[in-house]
């Protein structure tokens, strides 16, 4: 999230009545971005293609009805924390009920009166703001701004799996910074912090793809984490991040040969089986970055796990 | 000449509201088919539907028209329907919505 240009959060009408649309269109598009469904199929359509922030959702409707678009959202993970509020007539206590245990946060009542639909629409808002910076917060590491041990542990998590259904090669980098003790000790804990810093971002940088995740692992330590990756791509990849390192110049008087800070790589890859683990992946391209260092650092050493490291793709098309 | 009925709407709602009467004179004829068809579920829903937007659009009276509607509608009360429609086309006839 920046603080440059803040996004409208965007809000979802769903009603099959074009008067009771054109209303709350009316009351909310001077705060909001809103977007209109004038029937179930149409609105979960649209949940799909682009996540609100909110959904109204009228109950009585033709076709799905809100309760069924209710359960549908609720049931897909991709939207099933986008919060729902159900619009409908007011003396309907058992629809109320029957809207809260479908999973909805809230009522409104027609008719809508603007300063209410206004006033609820912007509880729920803020908090989902609040839900999403705190998610943030707690993925994120706050010196270097990149993902954080948690993040990167849920992430390999369910990369792995997704890798494991999909029969495709997972690859990890374990990246260690090069004498990292003596730069503290000489330069003071400002300047590692500074160092970590200018290394994460310049890291974060050789990122090409979205599935691609870069993250802080230990104090001086950090993972790349390259889905659908092979070892030999893997291998190109840290070789990269290890020259974006070299290219920051960082001065490092103590350092063996090259004077700058540098980076050890330790890479392994394979195609998930029933029979590997994760864990095995992550002990591989530790014990790589341990013959990294050995070997006299700055360098990358790699090592598939298993016999499987998959193969590099043909090109496509 | 009768006497005008006076609505007041909020200003913001001024783009929106000639299509809101629009509709409310095309459900007059809604209702009438309606009627005519003896359709007691097709009236019950329009009256829901009003009754869901009228005061909305500062026109209270509406929504109180809607709800009598679908109150009617559920007990098949054509008589009542007959009454109410007039009492909508009445209003509708005599709005004058000013906007603050």
């Amino acid at each position: 999230m920046t603080d440059a240009e803040p996004q409208r959060s965007r809000i979802l009408v769903v009603d099959d009545d074009p008067s009771i649309v054109d209303l709350l269109e009316a009351f909310l598009q001077h705060e909001y971005h809103v977007s209109v469904a004038t029937h179930g199929e149409q609105a979960i359509d649209l949940c799909r293609r682009q996540l609100p922030d909110l959904v109204l959702l009228d109950v009585m409707m033709p076709g799905l009805d809100g309760y069924e678009v209710c359960r549908r959202l609720k049931s897909d993970p991709a939207t099933r924390d986008v919060p729902i509020i159900f619009v409908t007539a007011r003396d309907e206590v058992d629809e109320e009920i029957r809207g809260l245990e479908a999973g909805a946060v809230d009522f409104l009542s027609k008719p809508v009166h603007r300063a209410i639909v206004l006033a609820r629409v912007r509880t729920h808002i803020v908090l989902r703001q609040q839900a999403a910076k705190l998610r943030d917060m707690a993925m994120t590491d706050i010196l270097t701004g990149v993902a954080n041990r948690r993040c990167v542990e849920e992430r390999l998590d369910s990369e792995w799996r997704r890798c494991r259904r999909n029969q495709v090669p997972i690859a990890v980098i374990m990246i260690d910074i090069d004498h990292f003790k003596l730069y503290n000790d000489a330069y003071g804990h400002q300047a590692g912090d500074n160092c970590l810093q200018h290394i994460a971002a310049a890291l974060k940088k050789c990122l090409r793809r979205p599935g691609d995740l870069l993250g802080r692992y230990g104090g001086e330590e950090f993972l790349c984490l390259l889905p659908e990756t092979t070892l030999d791509r893997a291998v190109e990849r840290a070789d990269e991040l290890g020259r974006a390192v070299m290219a920051l110049n960082i001065v490092h008087a103590h350092a063996a040969d090259e004077r700058v800070v540098t980076i050890s790589r330790g890479v392994s890859a394979t195609v998930p089986t029933g029979e590997t683990e994760l864990a095995d992946l992550l002990e591989v391209a530790d014990a790589m970055l341990y013959d990294a260092k050995r070997g006299g650092r700055n360098r990358t050493t790699a090592c598939p796990l298993g016999l499987n490291a998959g193969q590099d793709a043909p090109p496509k098309n | 000449m009768k006497d005008p009925i006076i609505a007041r709407c909020s200003k913001d709602l001024e783009p929106i509201i000639p299509r809101y009467l629009a509709r409310r004179r095309e459900e007059i004829a809604s209702l009438r088919a309606g009627l005519d068809a003896g359709d007691y579920q097709a009236l019950r829903i329009i009256g829901h539907s009003l009754k869901g937007s009228g005061g909305g659009y500062g026109m209270p009276a509406l929504s109180d028209i809607g709800a009598r509607i679908e109150k009617a509608a559920i007990a098949a009360d054509a008589a009542a329907i007959e009454s109410l429609l007039a009492e909508h086309a009445d209003y509708v006839e005599r709005l004058q919505v000013v906007f603050v």
